[in-house]
């Protein structure tokens, strides 16, 4: 009797369990994650405005290849190929399967995917002005993206009319196409018009290391720059420079106030702190002289300072070889929108304008550095001007380009062929990278991959 | 189970059983099992020399006629040691039978009882303990390889301890997990590892294991096997059996091995430092620094100092290898209790300095008759191990297998005063420094409890509850030290993560034999199973360390990194199995199994599976049954579903990660698409197998099988503009197909020399059947940067541009363009990728043979495996015909043969500084030929005499010499590191495999 008992109190447990626990027992546990259907408040939009920041502070974006990309493949830069990177960017070679092509448009739309979210997002607190205020910055930051992603992949500067993929809705079209340059552009300004109507000014941040209303304004500057709309581009400058927000840093300790976070040069920059960094594929180790240290500057753009230029500073010289020192940390914020550029993107507009104002707005900052005026203010002095500004932020190649001018090579340790590489030449855009192929077999690729 | 088996062999006694010669004696007894005093039912009773026989009833007696002149009584039965038995004067004879290791072929194990060979209808490999024991692997999986038919393994790493890639006949799916399920006493246990870190090595779950614990070994292939195990059943099962008590006095085994341990393949050989410096001259003139090689020597310096010459493979290679192990166990026991304890040491040192991996492990059985009908089994393993790796896998400036070819052979490892040359010219740091400064420390412990309770509820009629408790813990530390190297620019670096597994099983089964008019024979199984598995994970650390000798994050300055986080799955399924057998000649198996797994939604939780199999034993029909020839013959078919879940715990679910941080803010990102509609990946088997076993000497297996793995669970690559990188899905067909056999023959058998020998091989071909297809009806495959997945090839066959050698009149890297257009191109975006084969073996198998004589034996097993190729991923760097060569990496010895002036035949192109042709980008140029051939042991032992032993109180003494993966030689001469892979074919600068020489001494008492 006593094993009947035990038998059948097996056989009742059994049966007990497997009809009671199977509900809770089946639910897996989710320590770290939510369903995306249950984003509800302005702290998850935050929460989610942050992670597309995150995603932009990855090596793959500003963490360090969209700002390498821009000087690399210029007279600014070159690679020692000490750890054998950037090594194939320096000679303008890609393939569809190789790590950057994949890397760049993958992070770049992510980024996009997080601002897709926030943008179509019905809260129920939608109508309040911090919702609104978030989802102005993310259209800020989807028209940043896209503009990164045409520059880099659009064929624009290579006698096609490709664009890239406009994506405005989350998970909604599996199988998009190229549209046309044009239509991208129309479609950052169309981002840009609608990041002005919802950023608040008065919500800003105290803080450059989100996107404020001045971000928006400084975005719309380049943008217009880009695409030749002087007027919009002078318009959108003056906005930040009358803010009377920022200003340069200062030329006395120039270098070491560069790499300080949140300066008043600083309109928008990317936070990096101890446990953002990316360690070996950060910025600090690819440009600092270390192992890893692949990217030096080209003795070509260290001449260009004069000995009393005060940027001359943020640059290093030992055995011959040049440095750039402006990350010169793990936790060095990555600068995207300067005041200096802003004040550059207007001197420029004047030029383009005729504008009697344009030799002063271009002096404004080599007087503040201590170097030479220049005479005139034309296409060349304000290229200079930038290139020495801006030098190493990722900026150098795109001037080129938007300029139609031919990648000189300056340095006989740059990789590219020795006459430079023309305008229009093939290798002057990104290959539609292989995954995306074969995910979406209709998209076109680029010529020549 | 086992009562179950007794009938069948009772009946199968009765069959054979039937000359009946004149008797003048009659002989009672009892059979008792020595295990636990059970009687034991249908043995096999026979007069020795005759054919005079009887059967024991149920309750174990029986009662035999024996003619005047016999003097032993033979008492054999299934699983159980034959035993001869002195008759004398005796009437009465009461024999106690113990299970023996010798008979354990005859019994398949399946982890829901015990199957006699004869009436298994499934496809299984068997190994026994005495091929396991005293092997020194650190993981007990290694043993499989070469020894058991459609087993292929793959180190992912020679590192002591690391995680071994199997395939069971082959690759079955794409994208979700593709290792068989573990099985520890029909326990189903996790393996793999639980490692946070993947830049060090991995630790498997599997080296807890002390190998002289296990009994057996085996391995269920095809789908009547695994179906038992349902939903993770598709990539095969392995079954492990540990050592069990035995009733009797105690019984003790100690034994000891030491050995040394050194590199299993030299690997590539590189430039010397003269031929290096003669490339780099040559190369700065090719790059037009110089006019001739007089004025680049004049004007440029390449550091050599003329006398160096550093073999950086010597210097990263710890000559003092060593491995030892030390076990000690003990069996006994009386009628109604026995155990089994045993107590294990195992110590084995990389080739690399500082590798090494430790374990200490026990086990403690005991098995219990509580009442007549009531059996207790509880069974409890423990083992700590601790595992010293190095980074691998990847050309890190720390990892000292990369430092072999990305430093210089011009560079000193010494300054003059003895401490290490830290100024080398290359980024790579000083691979002595950095393994003796810095630590990849792992430490893993685990505790195993299996508890089952049977009760005999009546005749026939049996519960068992079984309890499996699975707990293990991962403890690894990564430190940098602030001098030097990785750490120093942060002044040294410190990480810690913990993590815990806990498993806990509980499986009810409720067993029924019965017999319909005699000859009808049933067996019914009805099983209930949980399974619940909980990972919990920690991890910090941070860098800013002020001083040496401390080395865990609680020191740092800045703590930079914080993790936790949990994760857990759960299974449960009901089972029904039906095994059917007709005259002990025709067998039918029936297996169903419902299972739903937490790994998919609510409404697609749940699936069946199923296996229908049969056999025939055709030896016992009269036409074979008089024959001496034809001791087993079996024709097998199976057919069933079986599935796999092997997939990312909530892969189903669309998620928004809260991980993240942005610069002090809580930051949240979609990290996964999701599919609600998920559920299992399936696999529908055919196997059809024969069995043959002649003049009790020759056994041969032969199987065919086809499975054809459908609605994989693919990870499918979407468009990277939605955000995502792919989405999981269930789609696509692929196909296994191949053949196995295994043949093992006695070739002399006498009582002084017996020598057998015997191979296996498995042929199995794959092919990707069907794909995605997008709007248009494209297929989406997968590619990478060398292998690609489309539908008619082999999943991930090689893919990529075909080198075409060099040109003699230029000394151009050439390429096809194309299959079709055979020209060739010096510009390698012109050339098309092409397909180039397998990347796994598809021909592989082993041949072992033993020599015994007189107390002195020989043993070896010999693996081959072919049809795979492998691709040297950082060739790159070491065939860059002076594009790193100089500045960056060295390069192969090989490099040297290149070309120089016009009309060369040469295997390498002109050798220019800073080389931009592209001749070292992927192409077949680094794609070699995998077949290999490989002596993984070789033994040689003595027995001492039984007289000499006994003088000394033992029962046994043997002492042997042996020898692991003593002699390799690989088809493709090109090939020059380990031709042994990880599953992925890619050669990836990891641990080196290991090659050992051990003596040994095991006793008795």
């Amino acid at each position: 009797m006593r094993y009947k008992n035990i038998f059948a109190i097996f056989m009742m447990l059994t049966g007990v369990l497997f009809a009671s626990c199977t509900e809770e027992f089946f639910e897996p546990e989710l320590s770290s994650s939510k369903s995306t259907d249950q984003v509800s408040s302005i702290n998850d939009l935050n929460a989610l405005l942050y992670g597309a920041l995150t995603r932009m502070s990855e090596p793959e974006l500003y963490g360090r290849d969209l700002i390498i990309l821009g000087d690399i493949r210029s007279d600014n830069a070159l690679s020692n190929g000490k750890s054998g990177r950037f090594v194939t960017d320096n000679q303008f070679v890609y393939t569809s399967n190789g790590a950057r092509a994949l890397d760049v448009w993958t992070k770049g739309y992510e980024v996009i995917a997080s601002a897709n979210i926030i943008i179509n997002s019905e809260t129920e607190d939608k109508d309040t002005p911090e919702v609104k205020y978030v989802k102005g910055q993310a259209y800020a930051l989807r028209a940043l993206m896209h503009m990164n992603l045409l520059t880099l992949y659009g064929q624009q500067y290579t006698g096609g009319t490709e664009g890239v993929p406009i994506v405005t809705k989350f998970l909604e079209n599996f199988t998009p196409v190229r549209s046309p340059v044009q239509e991208v552009w129309e479609q950052i300004g169309a981002d840009i018009e609608e990041a002005r109507k919802l950023v608040d000014p008065e919500l800003d941040p105290n803080t450059s290391t989100v996107p404020g209303s001045m971000m928006v304004e400084a975005l719309a500057s380049r943008y217009f720059l880009y695409t030749e709309n002087w007027e919009k581009a002078k318009e959108a400058a003056l906005n930040v420079i009358n803010a009377n927000a920022y200003s340069l840093i200062s030329s006395a300790g120039y270098a070491s106030n560069w790499v300080k976070d949140e300066t008043s040069n600083a309109i928008f920059e990317i936070g990096m702190n101890d446990t953002d960094n990316a360690d070996i594929n950060g910025l600090y180790q690819i440009l600092g002289n270390t192992n890893y240290g692949d990217v030096e500057i080209t003795t070509d753009l260290y001449e260009q300072f004069e000995a009393g230029d005060a940027r001359k500073t943020i640059y290093s010289k030992s055995d011959g070889v040049h440095r750039s020192l402006k990350h010169i940390a793990f936790s060095t914020n990555v600068k995207v929108f300067t005041y200096a550029e802003v004040l550059l993107n207007y001197a420029e507009a004047l030029m383009r304008l005729n504008d009697p104002e344009a030799l002063n707005a271009l002096n404004v900052i080599p007087v503040a550095m201590g170097a030479t005026p220049y005479a005139v203010a034309n296409e060349d002095n304000v290229l200079l001007e930038r290139r020495k500004e801006l030098a190493m932020e990722g900026f150098r190649f795109y001037d080129l380009m938007r300029t139609q001018r031919d990648i000189p090579k300056v340095d006989p340790r740059q990789r590219y062929d020795d006459g430079g590489i023309p305008y229009g030449s093939s290798k002057l855009v990104l290959p539609i990278p292989q995954a995306e192929i074969d995910a979406n077999p209709q998209i076109a690729q680029n010529k020549d991959y | 189970m086992l009562r179950k088996l007794r009938l069948v062999a009772l009946l199968c006694s009765m069959c054979l059983v039937h000359t009946v010669y004149a008797q003048d004696k009659t002989i009672n007894g009892k059979v008792t099992a020595a295990e636990d005093g059970s009687p034991l039912p249908g043995v096999n009773i026979m007069v020795k020399g005759t054919s005079v026989g009887a059967i024991s009833d149920i309750k174990g007696e029986y009662k035999i006629s024996v003619p005047s002149e016999a003097t032993t009584l033979v008492f054999s039965f299934i699983g159980f040691a034959t035993q001869e038995v002195e008759i004398g004067s005796n009437s009465t004879v009461n024999v106690q039978l113990t299970a023996g290791l010798t008979e354990l072929t005859e019994v398949v194990i399946t982890g829901y009882g015990e199957r006699s060979k004869i009436s298994y209808t499934g496809s299984v490999s068997s190994l026994g303990g005495e091929k396991i024991e005293n092997t020194p692997v650190a993981t007990v999986d290694q043993v499989l390889q070469g020894n058991v038919a459609g087993v292929q393994l793959s180190a992912s790493s020679g590192t002591p301890g690391a995680v071994q890639d199997i395939r069971i006949r082959g690759v079955s799916s794409i994208t979700a997990d593709n290792d068989p399920l573990i099985v520890i006493d029909g326990i189903p246990v996790i393996s793999g590892e639980l490692d946070r870190s993947t830049s060090t090595g991995s630790l498997s779950v599997l080296s807890s294991l002390n190998p002289n614990d296990i009994e057996s070994i085996n391995v269920l292939k095809d789908a009547a096997a695994t179906a038992l195990y349902g939903a993770r059943g598709a990539n095969g099962v392995i079954i492990v059996t540990t050592k069990k008590g035995k009733s009797g006095k105690a019984t003790f085994t100690a034994s000891a091995q030491v050995g040394v341990v050194s590199r299993a393949i030299d690997g590539p050989s590189l430039l010397s430092a003269s031929q290096w410096d003669e490339l780099f001259y040559e190369a700065a003139v090719n790059a037009g620094f110089a006019a001739s090689i007089e004025e680049a020597r004049a004007n440029i310096d390449n550091g050599w100092d003329g006398k160096t010459n550093t073999d950086w493979t010597d210097v990263v290679s710890n000559d003092d290898a060593m491995q030892q192990s030390y076990n000690l166990s003990a069996r006994g026991g009386n009628e109604n209790t026995n155990y089994y304890v045993s107590m294990g040491y195992f110590d084995q040192d990389g080739v690399v300095v500082g590798v090494d991996y430790e374990r200490l492990s026990g086990k403690v059985d005991l098995n219990s008759r509580l009442t007549d009908k009531l059996m207790l089994k509880t069974s409890t393993l423990a083992s700590v191990a601790d595992q010293n790796g190095q980074l691998e896998g990847s050309a890190y400036y720390g990892n000292p297998e990369a430092a072999i070819f990305f430093t210089l052979p011009i560079d000193p490892a010494y300054n003059a005063d003895g401490s290490y040359n830290l100024n080398l010219s290359t980024g790579t740091f000083h691979p002595l420094y950095s393994q003796e400064n810095n630590i990849a420390n792992k430490k893993q412990t685990r505790i195993f409890n299996n508890t089952a309770l049977e009760f005999d509820i009546v005749d026939n009629l049996r519960f068992i509850s079984n309890v499996g408790l699975d707990v293990v813990w991962n403890e690894e530390l990564y430190y940098y030290n602030p001098n030097y190297g990785d750490g120093a620019q942060q002044q040294g670096e410190s990480y810690v993560y913990n993590s815990r597994n806990t498993n806990i099983l509980w499986k009810n089964r409720l067993n029924y034999a019965f017999k319909l008019n005699e000859v009808h024979a049933f067996d019914v199984s009805l099983v209930h199973e949980l399974q619940k598995n909980k990972y919990f994970t920690t991890g910090a650390g941070g860098y800013g360390m002020a001083t040496d000798g401390l080395v865990l994050p609680d020191i740092v300055a800045t703590p930079d990194f914080v993790s936790g986080f949990r994760s857990d799955w759960g299974i449960a399924s009901i089972l029904g199995i039906v095994n059917y057998a007709f005259q002990n000649r025709y067998f039918i198996d029936l297996t169903y199994r419902r299972e739903g797994n937490s790994r998919f939604s609510k409404d697609h939780r749940y699936g069946n599976f199923w296996a229908v199999s049969g056999s025939w034993a055709f030896s016992e029909e009269s036409l074979f049954k008089e024959s001496n020839w034809l001791s087993l013959g079996k024709l097998r078919a199976s057919y069933g579903v079986n599935g796999n879940a092997g997939i990312v715990n909530n892969s189903y679910q669309q998620l928004l990660s809260y991980s993240g941080s942005y610069y002090g803010n809580p930051a949240a990102e979609p990290t996964q698409i999701g599919n609600p509609l998920l559920t299992w990946e399936s696999s529908a088997y055919l196997n059809l197998g024969l069995d043959l076993e002649l003049f009790d000497r020759v056994n041969i297996t032969a199987e065919y099988f086809h499975r054809r793995n459908y609605d994989l669970l693919l990870e499918v690559p979407v468009s990277r503009t939605s955000g995502f990188e792919n989405q999981p899905l269930n789609v696509g067909e692929m196909v296994n197909r191949g053949f196995e056999l295994s043949v093992s023959a006695d070739i002399i058998k006498t009582e002084d020399f017996n020598w057998n020998i015997g191979f296996n091989f498995t042929d199995v071909e794959n092919e990707v059947k069907e794909l995605p297809v997008d709007n248009t009806g494209t297929e989406i495959g997968i590619t990478t940067g060398t292998r690609k997945v489309t539908v008619g090839q082999p999943v991930y066959s090689w893919y990529m541009q075909e080198w075409a050698g060099v040109d003699p009149e230029t000394g151009d890297a050439l390429w096809y363009v194309s299959d079709k257009n055979r020209e060739t191109t010096n510009d390698y975006t012109k050339a098309e990728r092409t397909f180039h084969g397998s990347a796994t073996p598809t021909f592989y198998g082993g041949v072992n043979t033993r020599i015994d004589y007189k107390g002195i034996w020989l043993s070896a097993n010999l693996y081959y495996s072919t049809g795979n190729k492998v691709y040297d991923s950082w060739a790159g760097y070491t065939m860059s015909d002076g594009q790193f060569t100089y500045h960056v990496s060295t390069g192969y010895a090989s490099q040297y043969d290149r070309w120089q002036e016009p009309g060369d035949i040469a295997p390498n192109p002109k050798n220019v500084f800073y080389n931009d042709s592209r001749s070292n980008s992927t192409s077949t140029r680094r794609l070699y030929d995998g077949t290999f051939w490989r002596l993984k042991d070789l033994t040689l032992g003595y027995n001492l005499p039984n007289t000499l032993v006994s003088s000394i109180g033992l029962t046994n003494l043997s002492v042997y010499l042996k020898g692991t993966n003593i002699w390799t030689k690989v088809k493709d001469d090109r090939l020059e590191f380990d031709p042994e892979v990880k599953a992925s074919g890619l050669l990836e600068l990891m641990g080196p495999p290991l090659k050992s020489y051990s003596i040994g001494l095991s006793v008795n008492f």
